[in-house]
């Protein structure tokens, strides 16, 4: 993934490449078999009849008969291809020939707190990425290393890199700093900074930390800064 | 809490594993819904003969060749037969004490709280598998000074820059993620 990353520090900006990383421990490549050959995971139908309503039969429907059992087509494998996402209203108890897909809808947002209580509804957001907009990603607050790695939970991390010499020298002094201070820089969206950043189109919005480390030996004159992503603290619930 | 154990410098470390601390029991979630009029609909598959069906009709089955389904199977990782790794409360996993920054290439999927560990405050490395399994995840157990807590994730790799960037060195696969809908509202 190569995105670009507008960023601010010290009242200076400049678009820089957000880098994704690689697994340090490749997944191995799994295979599972019989003798017979590969085994493979498959989609199908299972002749089960969704249109029973089981509260309006009765005992001697399912002695004498199978209503529960539609089985023209089970065990039909469905490939990814022949299958779309549709919607329907689950109230309408109609013959399985009848049920049809709604086509007039939206989508909707509910809100739930950590109880489980709907709080809220809203127009489904679609996010927008925000790193490279007109705004610049700004850095804040600073909070020591010990306290950032053990008060946050950190899903994902990017790596930073420049494009040429000039940013180079911005995001090498970014990660000098950090590095002497051993600190992390709260970083931020929005004219005030305190938004949270959106990777990617329809990506989840993350808070932002800037981690930097300068190289010595062989490394000497080199850089490493990362962004590092966070969507909840360190702690449980009682805290 | 569940009982489990350690293994720091050849000497049992007894401690007692909680909960998985979910983001939705700290912070609350969201869902999205199709509504028609305000009536919730139910999502469904449309084939392309027109027949749409539900959820319930359709089940998952792992087959061979032949489409006779299988339950036993013969695992191979990298070509190789794998074996089945015991689970972590089977075990004594052992710990390795590395410095606080290594949490900067970890991105962690999943965290527990852990109790009634006496270790010293730091970063450890382990390995965590809740279930048997075949590939064992990376884990690392944070001991602070009023509790701790099981990292489980995955290590990713970075590389000091210099005047040329290998670009190759960051050709990795963009992960999916987990579309989640909640506006962020940690601070």
């Amino acid at each position: 993934m190569d995105t670009i990353l507008h960023l601010e520090y010290q009242g200076k900006t400049a678009r820089v490449s957000l880098q994704a990383l690689p697994r340090r421990r490749s997944k191995p490549a799994i295979r599972q078999s019989t003798t017979v050959g590969n085994i493979m995971p498959y989609k199908l139908i299972n002749g089960i009849n969704a249109a029973i309503d089981p509260f309006q039969s009765k005992p001697e429907d399912f002695i004498n008969f199978d209503p529960e059992l539609v089985l023209d087509n089970a065990g039909q494998i469905l490939e990814p291809e022949m299958i779309s996402a549709a919607y329907y209203n689950p109230s309408d108890r109609l013959t399985q020939e009848e049920l049809k897909p709604v086509t007039d809808f939206k989508f909707v947002d509910i809100i739930y707190d950590a109880e489980g209580k709907e709080k809220e509804r809203r127009p489904h957001a679609i996010r927008k990425s925000n790193l490279n907009d007109r705004l610049p990603i700004k850095t804040g607050k600073r909070l020591p290393i010990a306290q950032a790695f053990t008060s946050f939970v950190f899903r994902h991390t990017h790596q930073i890199v420049h494009e040429d010499g000039v940013t180079m020298e911005f995001l090498f002094n970014i990660a000098q700093e950090l590095h002497q201070n051993q600190e992390v820089a709260i970083v931020g969206a929005g004219a005030k900074g305190n938004q949270p950043l959106v990777i990617r189109e329809k990506g989840t919005p993350y808070r932002g930390f800037l981690y930097g480390e300068i190289g010595t030996g062989e490394d000497e004159g080199k850089y490493k800064l990362l962004l590092l992503l966070s969507d909840r603290e360190l702690k449980t619930v009682e805290e | 809490m569940k009982d489990i154990s350690f293994a720091l410098n050849g000497e049992l470390v007894s401690a007692k594993l909680g909960s998985r601390v979910e983001k939705k029991d700290l912070y609350g979630f969201s869902k999205t819904v199709a509504e028609h009029e305000n009536i919730p609909l139910t999502r469904g598959y449309l084939l392309g003969d027109g027949r749409l069906l539900t959820r319930q009709q359709i089940s998952y089955a792992r087959l061979d060749p032949e489409g006779t389904p299988v339950e036993d199977a013969i695992v191979e990782l990298n070509d190789e037969v794998a074996t089945l790794q015991p689970s972590s409360f089977d075990i004594e996993n052992p710990l390795e004490p590395v410095p606080l920054s290594t949490l900067a290439e970890f991105n962690v999927a999943d965290f527990y709280p852990v109790e009634e560990v006496n270790i010293p405050e730091g970063l450890y490395l382990t390995q965590f598998n809740y279930r048997k399994t075949y590939i064992p995840k990376e884990a690392y157990l944070l001991v602070k000074s009023d509790r701790a807590f099981l990292l489980i994730g995955e290590m990713k790799k970075t590389a000091f820059v210099g005047l040329t960037v290998a670009y190759d060195f960051f050709d990795a696969e963009v992960e999916e993620e987990e579309d989640d809908e909640l506006d962020f509202s940690m601070f």
